[in-house]
């Protein structure tokens, strides 16, 4: 090779300097970091190569006037809307060398985040788009510049002008966090302010959409100015940074504002850092200003004066210094529970009342103590238990955001994630754990273990559980919550809105695991319609609580009740809580109502006026969110429903197709109402004749899977089973042939060896193989099913969903891979009984039968493997 | 003691590994080697670590204006004192990578190597290291002018990471069915940088479709990645590490370029 042609050989995609080899060793590591990702796609098809725009310039149909910021990702222009003639902020993405798939995808999480929130102290989005592959959006310019020009400028603020600015401040950052959406970078250059010197909340560049699972950040964990960070961001834990982070970052932004310095200084960004992580702020919780002592003066005298710049003389008032300090725990989880907690103590500040936090004590004294020589005499355990008195509230906060989007949280799936929150914050809270295995289920037990057996303050022991009730979603949970409320009802006054709200938790809880029809069902609604009284009687008539109840009883009398009566009450309490979301303009709750009350209407024979308001939320839905966010899916996927059942099957297909396209690109393929609307779709499609379009559908499908959760994620090769099986109902097994085992072997080829996972997989081709007449085949992978059964974990519906395969076996003459597998099911149901019984016991059941049935059609002859 | 553990570690069956298996080590390695007991499984987990990652060493050596032949005895003369028990202290300190404590104790080691009279000998003949691949002209790494030893140690890290990778790749695809085919594959997959070779070409001459070529170049750097990340999960205490490894290492040669 030429030496001259070796030393200007740069990688065509980072630019890299290559290897002698021609290997680019910054593209092979970034495969390593992209393998962490939940979509492994291609990362290579990055758009066009680095551009700047030179201003003035046109650009998407506006003026760029000139550039007002550069922030991590992108450059913001004042730029001139050539339609509407108005002057707004425009931020693109610097520079396309970076604009990876990775980071287009988290600008759109950005813009989508943003487009979503509506509050008056939010910057609004007012488009957003893609020029010349290089993603831009618009909002609102601020002509005031930031609080930090502010702050450069004038310098400290008086202290009732901070508490009230901050309150506002904290306000909009709830409200975020409340619509699952977390800043991750404030500070005040990121605190706009308008003409009349309102604070705005503008750019949220790292904005992370908490429940669109966006892991993309993570490879970023050193993002945000290191003045602002939390602990966490300093120490590059991305994955804890949580609300309680932005929390830090407003304590941190109070400090600045009452004293002019910063709680953490140093001389580079990475003894900020390190100050961060290890050092407390320097404040006293007095509100003396303290001056970090450096190493010289460490042996300072009792009786001399410890502060000794003009600067330092000044203090903040006590009840603000406690709450700084509140917001600067080190630890996360001891931290002011949300920001919107924070506004409330400065309202109460302001208005001349006690504030509710304590100062730092002699409890957490004990507490950072024992954190500096733990080992030996603290466990998993104790620290789980300390958590738990300390963190509750927090851990509901994280909770509640996420209800706002998601508004049960039945499946295991999602209470194991919200176990991990806890997990989380225990890693948070204790180094020691960082890298150990724990189970978040085990973890959960032992919580819960823990609470059951808290003898102190009732009430905190209630609120302890109230906290922890929304994960509870197995019957031996909700036995043991009730025997605890049991236990501390008689010492709640009756009207402690504290024990009303347990009762709510319980009785939501008992809902999703009850049968409706039964008395049980009647008893649950009629618990809930006396809670709704009392909430009547006792919460003002705005408090949202009232609401949630009505919503969660007509939810239940629409879904699972049904019939006349129910569906009458279900309208009734559904118009009351659609005119409750109307008056706060509540777009999110106002969808989620029209929906139920759709179906309810549908119920009722008012078949017309169902589909119309259906329709018509379609295009409200659209207007709100566009087809960038679920709800918009799932009023599509609803309104599909009652046309199917209309016979209306053209719009019926047509709006599945719009749910389906809508939650592919948002909550992805393997999201639960996406695989129902699928099923439903599917389902039409077949009885409509249309076995050719149900073809191309699961085609298409699988295409998604295959790119969005990659080829071998365990959802992925399920869909790849139905295909296959579709295929041979369509006596198509040559291409169901060739499909399988063009999947068998990229699965192979990715995982190394076949994972347990392709189990279903494997099968499928057998079944194919044997339709074929192709035994000897079929044989050869059925050998590596005994393996792949034994090593199984996991769910119990990963089991459960071989019943199938099994009979299939049989039936094809295979008894004996069909009794291993039934075997395989009974083993694992008998060892996992208490983890859903009822489903436990119908699996159990049926695999005995199916397996009793098989001994006695085909005897067993001495069967060696599983 | 220590001799019956060292031969029972044979680093030359890369390639025989069968499919699957995570590697020479176990996934966890370095993590192990912080939480080991007993001293000896602290040398030995030390010595196949540090065997594989004696080239960053040299390099860095190297950078810093050594000659081969004085480069090569550096690394010796450490590993025999790395392997040595004063060396053991060190492990346990909480070091999160290896790479950090490897670089820092070869510092130290040569600085006070500096600082002693050469009366040390070489110890008992045994070559514990394959410095004599080095002697391959094809095999020496590159010296790049002006760059400092540091970067060069972690530039040095990085190829030697990848390759640990690629040659388990390569293992497990030689192992396949058309092994020749995905062997190809890798080759051009790899060196091209990316830049998307002319797939056409090779769709054609293999009888597949170009799309097919696509994907299974895109499941190559799939696997590619996993088989990387197990690599640098050995030399991290944790898996949060892993993320953090890489990112450094990407920042580092990025800023290089």
């Amino acid at each position: 090779m030429n030496p001259a042609a070796n030393e200007t050989n740069c990688c065509p995609v980072c630019s890299g300097r290559l290897e002698r080899d021609g290997l680019c060793l910054v593209c092979l590591l970034r495969e390593g970091m992209e393998a962490d990702h939940v979509t492994g796609q291609e990362n290579k098809n990055s758009g066009p190569p680095t551009r700047f725009l030179n201003l003035p310039c046109e650009f998407a149909g506006y003026r760029l006037v000139r550039e007002i910021a550069s922030g991590g990702m992108g450059i913001v222009y004042e730029a001139e809307d050539l339609n509407l003639k108005r002057v707004v902020a425009m931020k693109v993405v610097r520079n396309a060398q970076f604009a990876t798939r990775e980071e287009a995808a988290r600008f759109r999480a950005e813009t989508q985040a943003i487009a979503q929130l509506d509050h008056p102290d939010i910057v609004p989005i007012y488009e957003s788009g893609e020029e010349d592959g290089m993603p831009y959006f618009t909002m609102r310019l601020a002509e005031g510049g930031s609080l930090a020009d502010r702050l450069k400028k004038r310098g400290i603020m008086p202290d009732r002008k901070a508490a009230t600015f901050m309150s506002r401040i904290a306000r909009a950052v709830q409200y975020a966090h409340e619509h699952g959406v977390l800043h991750r970078d404030l500070k005040p250059a990121n605190i706009l302010l308008d003409v009349s010197g309102k604070p705005m909340l503008s750019d949220f560049g790292l904005a992370k959409l908490l429940d669109a699972e966006f892991q993309l950040t993570r490879s970023h964990a050193y993002v945000g100015t290191p003045h602002y960070m939390s602990p966490e961001q300093a120490a590059g834990k991305a994955k804890e940074v949580t609300m309680a982070s932005d929390v830090w970052a407003l304590g941190v932004m109070l400090f600045q504002m009452l004293t002019d310095k910063l709680p953490f200084t140093g001389g580079s960004a990475v003894e900020v850092m390190r100050r961060i992580t290890q050092e407390e702020p320097e404040i006293s919780s007095s509100g003396k200003l303290t001056v970090r002592k450096e190493p010289k003066q460490a042996k300072e005298e009792k009786g001399r004066p410890e502060n000794v710049s003009a600067a330092s003389l000044q203090r903040v008032q006590p009840d603000l210094a406690t709450l700084i300090l509140r917001c600067l725990e080190k630890q996360p989880a001891r931290r002011l529970p949300s920001a919107g907690f924070l506004a409330d103590e400065l309202d109460r500040f302001l208005n001349g009342e006690p504030i509710q936090s304590r100062a730092v004590g002699s409890r957490e004294r004990l507490w950072k103590m024992t954190q500096r020589h733990k080992g030996a005499s603290l466990g998993i355990v104790g620290i789980a238990a300390s958590l738990i008195m300390g963190t509750v509230v927090s851990v509901s906060e994280a909770v509640k955001a996420r209800a706002a989007e998601r508004v049960a949280v039945q499946q295991k799936q999602e209470s194991d994630k919200i176990a991990s929150i806890i997990l989380e914050t225990v890693h948070g809270m204790d180094e020691y754990l960082v890298g150990r295995e724990v189970n978040p289920e085990q973890m959960l037990r032992e919580l819960l273990r823990r609470v059951s057996g808290f003898q102190g303050d009732p009430r905190r022991k209630a609120s302890m559980l109230e906290e922890l009730s929304t994960l509870l979603n197995k019957e031996a949970d909700l036995k043991l919550y009730r025997e605890v409320l049991e236990e501390v009802e008689p010492q709640l006054d009756v009207n402690d809105p504290l024990l009303w709200s347990m009762r709510y938790r319980v009785v939501l809880k008992e809902m999703h695991i009850s049968n409706a029809a039964g008395t049980k069902g009647r008893e649950i609604r009629d618990e809930l319609r006396r809670i709704m009284i009392w909430q009547q009687e006792h919460l003002a008539p705005e408090d949202t609580q009232i609401y949630k109840t009505k919503y969660a009883l007509a939810e239940e009398l629409v879904q699972e009740v049904k019939g006349n009566e129910a569906l009458i009450e279900a309208e009734k309490l559904l118009r009351s809580c659609l005119a409750h979301y109307e008056k706060k303009a509540d777009h999110f709750d106002i969808i989620v109502v029209r929906i139920e009350l759709m179906t309810a209407i549908f119920g009722l024979g008012r078949k017309e006026e169902a589909l119309n308001l259906g329709r018509e939320t379609c295009d409200y839905a659209m207007e709100k969110y566009g087809e960038r966010h679920s709800i918009t899916g799932r009023v599509y996927g609803r309104l599909a429903k009652h046309c199917r059942e209309t016979e209306l099957v053209k719009e019926s297909i047509h709006c599945a197709r719009r749910a389906l396209d809508i939650y592919w690109h948002t909550v992805g393929p393997d999201y639960m109402k996406a695989k129902l609307s699928l099923k439903a779709l599917s389902q039409t499609l077949v009885n409509s004749g249309d076995l050719t379009g149900n073809l191309e559908l699961l085609r298409t499908e699988l295409k998604v899977c295959d790119q969005q959760l990659g080829p071998t994620h365990a959802y992925t090769l399920l869909r790849v089973e139905s295909l296959l099986a579709t295929l041979r109902q369509m006596d198509l097994p040559e291409e169901a042939l060739e499909i399988g085992g063009a999947w068998l072997e990229r699965v192979r080829l990715i995982e190394g060896l076949l994972p347990s996972a392709a189990a279903g997989l494997l099968i499928q081709q057998s079944l194919t193989l044997l339709k074929m007449g192709r035994s000897a085949g079929a044989d050869t992978l059925l050998q590596q099913l005994p393996a792949l059964l034994t090593q199984m974990t996991g769910e119990l519906s990963s089991f459960t969903r071989l019943l199938p395969l099994a009979d299939d076996l049989l039936e094809s003459g295979r008894p004996k891979e069909a009794r291993a597998i039934w075997r395989r099911i009974i083993a694992v149901c008998e060892q996992r009984q208490d983890e859903e019984p009822k489903l436990v016991a119908q699996v159990l059941l049926k695999a005995k039968q199916q397996l009793q049935q098989a001994e006695n059609d085909h005897p067993t002859v001495k069967e060696s493997g599983c | 003691m220590m001799e019956s553990h060292m031969s029972a570690i044979d680093l030359s069956n890369s390639a025989g590994l069968p499919a699957g298996n995570s590697g020479l080590f176990p996934a966890t390695m370095w993590s192990m080697i912080q939480a080991a007991n007993h001293e000896e499984d602290v040398l030995t987990g030390l010595e196949r670590l540090a065997r594989a990652y004696w080239r960053p060493l040299y390099v860095f050596a190297r950078q810093r204006g050594s000659s081969h032949e004085a480069a090569s005895d550096e690394v010796q003369g450490f590993f025999e004192h790395l392997l040595s028990s004063d060396m053991l202290k060190n492990v346990q300190r909480g070091e999160v990578r290896f790479r950090s404590f490897l670089l820092r104790c070869f510092t130290n080691w040569l600085y006070n190597q500096h600082h002693r009279t050469h009366a040390a000998k070489r110890g008992g003949g045994a070559v514990l290291l394959p410095l004599n691949e080095m002697d391959s002209q094809t095999d020496e790494p590159a010296l790049i002018e002006g760059q400092s030893p540091d970067k060069a140690f972690d530039h040095g890290w990085a190829r030697a990471m990848v390759d640990h990778a690629m040659k388990r790749l390569e293992g497990e695809l030689a192992q396949r069915d058309r092994s020749e085919f995905l062997l190809e594959l890798r080759q051009r997959t790899f060196t091209s940088g990316g830049a998307g070779p002319d797939w056409e070409e090779m769709a054609s001459r293999h009888g597949m479709s170009h799309g097919a070529v696509r994907k299974a170049a895109t499941d190559l750097r799939r696997r590619f990645g996993i088989l990387l990340r197990t690599e640098v999960r050995t030399i991290v205490s944790n898996d949060e590490e892993v993320d953090d490894e890489l990112r450094y290492l990407v920042s580092l040669l990025s800023m290089a370029a």
